[in-house]
């Protein structure tokens, strides 16, 4: 199974918990996960290198959500990494935001369950594999530790 | 959005109320599995109790709070339902979910207010774990009560709308 390194951004713990939890069991890949307690701890976190995945809660103190991704998305070089957006915000004009202005790649509202992370993340996690499979890919060398978990 | 306070109400709006209720019976309905019976308010208090309570304040075409208030037993039950593990009542989770649940009940109020053509912005959600706890409303404010009572116990809901001025929150990214 594919091994994913996926940062996990969310005020509440046992929310970070739930959402690990819900991921593992959803067997879409194997996750390794990296915590961060809001956007800034995110986005200090956050490489490109590193990260291959990020679960993105919206409303947290000091940094929201989804300023989060616009920062992370300003650096560039980010385009390969998928941002999931998973909130209680669920009106349209939140879900616009975060998907065609700030860069999120999909949108997961709380509470979820595991075969909600699987209908939405399915061809994400297919085409991450893709990605990570092909020559010269983000992660070519280590594609097969990764493959193989 | 627009930010204006509505004018004063001598009661609490209608259409909030009934976002509240609706979105309490789906929320419990769908994730906790529990069938809420909302009963009828009476004057008499509550007999006293360890509790504890998430507060979400509202900001936008109209400026209220609610309160989600659960006693002990309740909120013990509830928590192992919605997150799928046991978390003791006196433990920090037990706060970080009841917030979490607050949240996502704001969620679904803003999302329903929000088909109503009203806009709503919610704040982060504060959480506080006493014995009696009560949110207590200002005196130039209106206010309503929900209770529900469901297969792990009874639970409330505190509205309070201030007449003047907004209540104190932490608005997110703040």
């Amino acid at each position: 199974m594919l091994t994913l390194r996926a940062l996990v951004i969310d005020d509440s713990r046992v929310m970070r918990s739930m959402v690990m939890k819900n991921l593992q069991a959803s067997r879409l890949a194997n996750f390794v996960f990296v915590e961060a307690e809001d956007g800034a701890d995110a986005l200090a976190k956050f490489d490109p290198a590193v990260i291959d995945i990020c679960f993105v809660d919206w409303n947290m103190p000091t940094m929201t959500g989804v300023e989060f991704v616009r920062k992370a998305r300003a650096r560039g070089n980010t385009e390969l990494v998928p941002m999931i957006m998973v909130t209680s915000e669920k009106t349209m004009a939140k879900i616009e935001e975060a998907l065609e202005q700030a860069g999120a790649n999909a949108y997961i509202c709380k509470p979820f369950t595991v075969e909600d992370l699987q209908g939405k993340l399915k061809k994400i996690i297919d085409r991450l594999a893709d990605q990570l499979a092909a020559p010269g890919g983000p992660a070519a060398g280590g594609f097969f530790s990764r493959l193989f978990g | 959005m627009t930010n204006s306070v509505l004018p004063a109400e001598a009661t609490f709006p209608e259409a909030i109320e009934a976002a509240v209720r609706k979105a309490a019976i789906e929320f419990f309905g769908s994730y906790c599995g529990l069938e809420l019976t909302e009963q009828k308010v009476d004057d008499r208090p509550d007999p006293p109790c360890a509790g504890i309570m998430g507060v979400i304040s509202f900001f936008g075409d109209s400026v209220w709070s609610f309160a989600l208030v659960l006693p002990e037993g309740t909120a013990v039950a509830v928590a192992k339902k919605f997150a799928g593990f046991d978390i003791p009542f006196d433990s920090p989770d037990m706060g970080d979910l009841v917030g979490e649940m607050a949240n996502v009940l704001a969620g679904e109020i803003c999302s329903r207010l929000d088909a109503r053509g009203m806009k709503a912005q919610m704040s982060l959600p504060t959480v506080a774990r006493g014995h009696d706890v009560e949110l207590l409303p200002p005196s130039d404010s209106c206010s309503e009560r929900l209770v529900f009572t469901s297969p792990t116990g009874m639970f409330s809901f505190k509205l309070v709308k201030a007449k003047n001025g907004l209540p104190m929150a932490r608005r997110s990214g703040q």
